[in-house]
């Protein structure tokens, strides 16, 4: 049993090892290709060798320079003499997470109280709240700015920006719409309630079913929604970086090359982290979904 | 009642959509410009033309033709109205063209390839059963295909997008930027065909122990039929219109956020809601130079957005049904 627990951890992990080197390649072609004279060039001239001589680079920890600010990149900060991606992430990450159990908790307490207890305020703020996620995240920003007037500060609504801006609403309602709309028809719900017993004990399993269901969705949402809400809301994450250190330089010195470097240790950082939360979600789901049957 | 009213409501919308979009082309000829002498020349603030006054008189700079301008102008004295509707017109055109059709495509044919007859051994059971040389390699093939979508699928697609904006943006500098934006789409509508193709690979294994399936097998039909009648005719068709919407809703999406950022079309000549968008977004209400008209390209896209999503949900309902 051990022994298979352990090819099992190894062979996932060598997936995702194989997936993430495959799909940076797509990302380090696509910028070998199109730009000219990029730093990714000077790795070799032939594609192939020059994605290997970074990636040999890239696990040895030496990720490169910005040249711009002439600064290293490192995969964890501790001065500001450098730049580490991971520090980055780790905002970023706080932030969706945040978003998502926000997002989870309002669906989660408001369809319990729509489906259990046939709230019409819950049911009506659900459904406004939906049509609101439905709208893309950079609308959001726009109606914050319209409404608030800044677009500074205001770190708490990155968190209900994500919550809300980001389809993720929608979609675990809906989900959770289905599931306790399902629950509600059943005998055991009927009879636990006639004893008065708790229906959120039965309820709970579906809410976090519904976590999981959605969670590659999520995964990526996160990175999408936050990427732009940093950059609008100036707050430090991935987005906000790739605005200070891709974007904007790019914008203001055209002629300059692009900060591929720094371009691809973000890449290959997310497609890793993505995946490992997929591998793990995949695992956890199994399980979850398992037990629930053998009860 | 209600639902015909939902339905009669929704179709009035996509009307009004259509009709916007199509504006531009209605009007008589204008040439290259649209500068008038009118409310919102020489820097003045956007004008409402005011209820059923049947718009602002304009004069025409270069060709002094008197027309009405319905939205009044914008600070340098272009047609809103018309600038709007290019502008939907464009973005609509290019979602469709560069992102729908490829990821439609594409994602339907390798759904089918990944999902149809693919057997549900291993390739050692494959070997021991002594299938065919060639079967063996189609099974390779649809697991190596699996495979390479899996790893699109993991792709972060803003991250790639982003990159290949800026690089393009660079490398392609006097390029037409309607193509370059095209070229951005395309590769959107690229990254957004795992999804379809797994949404149909999924559908085709439940539809595979079916009973039908085993009928019409049985009745020698021929495998192209079977595939391209009864489960993508029949049973896939919404599962690829559903995706259709919402890659064309997320490629309109992806040339705003491309805009906000600050590439995007940038050229007098071209209109997208994007760069409306960014360009209006120093005078929304709120600002120091706020304007109600500057939200206009906002609604647009709000309208578009909804339009597509209701339509979506308005399927989604019967399907559950």
């Amino acid at each position: 049993m051990n022994r298979k627990i352990i090819f099992n951890c190894v062979a996932g992990f060598v997936k995702i090892i194989l997936t993430t080197v495959v799909a940076s390649f797509i990302i380090f072609f696509v910028i070998y290709i199109f730009e000219d004279n990029s730093q990714l060039q000077d790795f070799g001239n032939n594609i192939v060798i020059a994605y290997y001589n970074w990636l040999v680079n890239f696990i040895q920890l030496d990720w490169g320079w910005v040249v711009r600010s002439n600064m290293k990149i490192v995969p964890y900060s501790y001065n500001d003499q450098s730049i580490g991606v991971i520090n980055y992430l780790l905002r970023t990450l706080s932030y969706g997470a945040a978003g998502i159990i926000l997002a989870l908790a309002i669906s989660s307490i408001f369809t319990f109280f729509a489906v259990f207890f046939y709230s019409i305020p819950s049911r009506l703020l659900l459904k406004i709240l939906s049509y609101i996620s439905g709208l893309h995240i950079i609308i959001l920003c726009f109606f914050i700015k319209i409404v608030l007037g800044h677009s500074e500060g205001f770190h708490i609504l990155v968190i209900f920006a994500i919550a809300l801006g980001s389809n993720m609403f929608s979609d675990i309602y809906y989900y959770q719409l289905d599931q306790f709309s399902k629950l509600l028809e059943q005998d055991f719900i009927t009879a636990a309630r006639a004893w008065g017993d708790s229906v959120w004990k039965h309820a709970r399993r579906s809410v976090g079913l519904g976590l999981l269901t959605q969670w590659n969705a999520l995964v990526s949402t996160i990175f999408t929604s936050t990427i732009i809400i940093e950059y609008y809301f100036k707050v430090d994450g991935i987005g906000h970086a790739l605005h200070k250190y891709l974007i904007e330089p790019n914008l203001s010195y055209p002629d300059d090359k692009v900060e591929s470097l720094f371009f691809m240790a973000i890449s290959f950082t997310v497609i890793f982290i993505v995946l490992i939360l997929n591998t793990v979600k995949n695992e956890i789901y199994l399980k979850f979904s398992t037990s629930g049957n053998n009860k | 009642m209600m639902y015909r009213i939902k339905i009669l409501s929704l179709l009035l919308l996509t009307l009004l959509l259509v009709v916007l979009s199509m504006y531009q082309i209605i009007l008589p000829d204008r040439g290259d410009t649209y500068f008038y002498d009118a409310p919102g020349n020489n820097g003045e603030r956007m004008t409402w033309a005011s209820p059923f006054s049947g718009g602002y008189p304009g004069v025409n700079k270069v060709s002094t033709e008197k027309v009405k301008l319905y939205l009044g102008t914008d600070y340098d004295g272009n047609d809103l109205a018309f600038r709007i509707s290019k502008g939907v017109f464009s973005s609509m055109l290019l979602s469709f063209l560069a992102a729908v059709l490829i990821s439609v495509f594409l994602g339907s044919s390798l759904g089918i390839i990944i999902g149809f007859n693919r057997a549900k051994t291993t390739i050692k059971e494959l070997l021991n059963h002594q299938e065919s040389f060639l079967r063996i390699v189609y099974h390779l093939f649809q697991g190596t295909i699996d495979y390479v979508l899996q790893i699109i699928n993991a792709i972060p697609m803003l991250l790639l997008v982003l990159i290949l904006v800026i690089v393009v943006e660079k490398s392609l500098y006097d390029a037409n930027q309607l193509l370059k934006l095209a070229l951005c789409l395309f590769v959107y509508g690229l990254l957004s065909t795992p999804k379809l193709a797994f949404l149909i690979k999924d559908k085709i294994n439940t539809l595979e122990d079916e009973d039908f399936i085993d009928a019409a097998r049985a009745s020698g039909i021929s495998d192209s039929k079977l595939v391209f009648t009864h489960i993508i005719r029949y049973e896939c068709s919404s599962i690829i219109f559903l995706q259709a919407i919402n890659i064309f809703i997320q490629a309109i999406m992806l040339e705003t956020v491309i805009a906000f950022l600050g590439y995007g079309v940038r050229q007098i000549k071209y209109e997208t809601i994007g760069k409306l968008i960014s360009e209006f977004k120093d005078y929304l209400p709120g600002t120091v130079m706020g304007d109600p008209l500057a939200i206009l390209p906002i609604v647009m896209l709000l309208l578009i957005a909804f339009v597509g999503n209701s339509w979506s949900k308005e399927l989604l309902d019967e399907q559950y049904e």
